[in-house]
């Protein structure tokens, strides 16, 4: 493999492996206060984004606010999705929250096919998706650049939020013993809501940056939310800056592996997830959960 | 003798039993045909092909019917489930007893089907499909004697778009993408075959696989650019096909493309100008009308078919045209098996009534010849090419070409 083509492959990596990471941020946010990995996040993103898109292309509202209308939605139905259905359920198993979401995730694909169709639709974005910059000989394309600096953001965000805020320093006492923290008189539920709600605004970031690229419609989250779930594990489920160790590490091994042996490109993943839990179970920057007997 | 040929003529001769004056679903004053496809799901836009089905009947009928009987047309959703299909058709089959099917949409639908068909011997003309699986031939005799194929399949479809790249313009490094699965290996196995045919007038420089649900193809573009290929050969769904053409031009790598039928459909133009969509040729299995070309004219058929069935169902006409006339298409070859058959109708008389249509150009499809060894009735594309300007849309290169053994 030559120089220039072990860079032009690491720039794709870079490129995936940004999208990986913001989604996977947002399943360890999640995991992190609810200890739930969520099958219906990639359509929280999708209801954000398909509503941008209706407001934007319909009613022609500015992409801005059609944008921050679409985040504040996806936030309000995964937040009402924790009050209404996970908080009720919540004597149930991890395995049983675990089908609720999936089963979640199913019916919104389907609520979300019958409500917007199933067509590819042109999802408009902050820059054109094909415009590129090109730095000694390489193109990179603006759109990445945009995603890997949103990403960069979302995580110092999120650490300023969680490590700084009381409602982040709730998050935390909540994600480490729920009974002690409702003791405390810290209100779990509302905390609880409002990492549902800010998980979905980090999902629905990253699906706003990428459906651009790839056009918009019920699956366009599939992959992605599939790679992010490898990314958090490889990272650690419980680690912030892991998940996005996790997400771009996946994207470049993937660049690599995938240009050698196409076939194998969306098995790595999982092939790597397996890796991890054997040599690393708690991931590469996670903590090892103990617990006190 | 070979066991497959025992198997062979095992079977002709139990298909030849089971038609014999079978007249399941024919009454004095009706005939009973069924058809399925998505109107639920997420491919639930495929369901409009039983709308210009129904549309073609509505027609027939208005005019009499077909030897004094009217064409009953019984609809069934399976949602693009190969699960739903099998106990859809079954009903319409067994319960329901239909004389024959019609379209059908989908490769793993048909697929889920195709044992039922055989072991019944139920005509089904027009599998809405261009699987080699539903025309296959086996020791020279159809593998499934019942059913009489009109989607130009896709191996025959690659090959056409290939000889144009080669023989038309004069492109010799050829590459081909293709979806890991279904349509897109046998879209690929066409170009292949062909190459090796056409020895030295081209070569295969790149033969790129994808497996479904990929978020970006920026891989793909990266192997097709270091692979220098001058044309490049898609089987793959549109979704797909966008984001291969956008990473393309990022990389600033814009060879001549050639797209399967299956990226005929309005969602391509998405992929922007500036991307190698803008000047694509694109196989079609069926005649562009005028109404949906950017300029010019388009197939005088067409666009009497399009006049009449939005007559009859205006507002799926609209909706979705290009479905529409497909329903329309896949049902014409039907109803003239059914008019040559003659007043005595029964399904072994209807299968040598099929046989005898012998370069039929009655329908939308350019024409139409089957035989006692050939079930594969359209080898003909109808060629078209992307245009952004003045509007984005396909204008006509040259009309059909056709497949014959000629290089």
């Amino acid at each position: 493999m030559s120089l220039e083509q072990a860079i032009r492959l690491l720039i794709i990596g870079v490129e995936v492996g940004s999208i990986y990471a913001l989604v996977a941020l947002s399943v360890v946010l999640l995991y992190r206060t609810s200890k739930v990995l969520n099958f219906g996040q990639g359509e929280f993103s999708l209801f954000g984004c398909f509503l941008a898109f209706t407001l934007t292309s319909r009613f022609g509202f500015p992409l801005w606010l059609a944008f921050l209308l679409g985040l504040l939605a996806s936030a309000l139905v995964a937040g009402g999705f924790y009050a209404f259905l996970m908080r009720r359920a919540k004597a149930q198993d991890p395995m049983g929250l675990l089908i609720l979401t999936l089963g979640f995730g199913l019916f919104a694909n389907s609520a979300l096919s019958l409500l917007f169709g199933v067509d590819n639709k042109q999802m408009p974005g902050f820059v054109d998706v094909i415009d590129t910059w090109t730095l000694a000989g390489f193109t990179v394309s603006k759109n990445s650049i945009l995603i890997a600096a949103m990403g960069f953001v979302m995580m110092l965000a999120l650490y300023v939020f969680v490590q700084k805020s009381k409602i982040g320093l709730a998050m935390r006492a909540v994600s480490q013993n729920p009974e002690v923290a409702k003791a405390l008189g810290i209100p779990v539920n509302t905390v609880l809501i409002s990492s549902w709600a800010a998980a979905a605004i980090l999902g629905t970031v990253a699906a706003l940056l990428l459906t651009p690229a790839i056009t918009l419609n019920p699956n366009a989250m599939l992959d992605p939310l599939n790679k992010a779930f490898a990314a958090a594990v490889i990272g650690g489920m419980t680690s912030l800056p892991g998940a996005v160790l996790g997400g771009y590490l996946l994207g470049i091994i993937e660049s690599y592996v995938g240009n050698f042996v196409p076939q194998f490109k969306l098995a790595l993943a999982f092939v790597l997830v397996i890796v991890v839990l054997v040599v690393r179970p708690h991931g590469l920057l996670g903590e090892k959960e103990t617990r006190r007997v | 003798m070979k066991k497959s040929k025992l198997a062979v003529l095992t079977l002709s001769a139990v298909t030849a039993v089971a038609l014999a004056q079978d007249t399941t679903g024919v009454t004095s004053n009706s005939i009973k045909i069924g058809t399925w496809g998505p109107t639920s799901g997420p491919a639930q836009v495929w369901g409009t092909v039983m709308l210009g089905i129904e549309a073609y009947f509505a027609k027939v009928n208005q005019t009499g019917g077909i030897h004094g009987r009217q064409i009953e047309l019984l609809k069934r959703d399976d949602g693009y489930d190969p699960a739903r299909t099998k106990l859809v058709v079954k009903d319409l089959i067994e319960r329901q007893n239909v004389f024959a099917l019609v379209g059908g949409v989908g490769t793993p639908n048909g697929l889920a089907i195709l044992e039922d068909v055989r072991s019944n011997a139920i005509p089904w003309v027009s599998p809405a499909t261009g699987s080699t699986a539903f025309s296959q031939i086996k020791d020279g005799k159809p593998a499934t004697p019942t059913i009489f194929s009109t989607y130009t399949n896709y191996q025959i479809e690659s090959v056409l778009l290939l000889r144009h790249a080669v023989n038309t313009l004069k492109l010799q490094r050829i590459g081909v993408v293709y979806i890991n699965q279904g349509f897109g290996l046998e879209g690929a196995k066409g170009v292949e075959d062909e190459i090796a045919v056409l020895k030295d007038k081209a070569t295969l420089v790149a033969k790129i696989p994808h497996e479904p649900s990929e978020t970006s193809l920026a891989l793909q573009a990266l192997k097709l650019k270091e692979s220098d290929a001058q044309a490049v050969v898609l089987y793959t769904a549109d979704a797909y096909a966008i984001s291969l053409l956008r990473e393309m031009a990022k990389i600033g790598f814009k060879p001549q493309i050639l797209a399967s039928s299956v990226l005929t459909g309005t969602a391509m133009f998405q992929a922007g100008p500036a991307t190698g969509w803008n000047g694509a040729i694109a196989a079609s299995f069926l005649p562009f009308p005028t109404a949906l070309l950017a300029e010019g004219k388009g197939d005088l058929k067409a666009d009497i078919a399009l006049l009449a069935m939005s007559q009859l169902s205006p507002a799926a006409t609209k909706a979705d045209p290009f479905r529409m006339l497909a329903g329309w298409a896949f049902a014409q070859p039907l109803v003239e098996g059914l008019k040559r058959t003659g007043p005595n109708l029964n399904r072994a008389d209807f299968v040598k009534a099929m046989e005898s249509l012998k370069n039929w150009k009655g329908s939308l499809f350019a024409n139409i010849s089957y035989s006692s060894t050939d079930r594969q009735g359209n080898n003909s594309v109808f060629l078209v090419k992307a245009v952004y300007a003045p509007k984005p849309g396909f204008v006509k290169v040259g009309g059909w070409v056709s497949f014959d053994k000629k290089r």
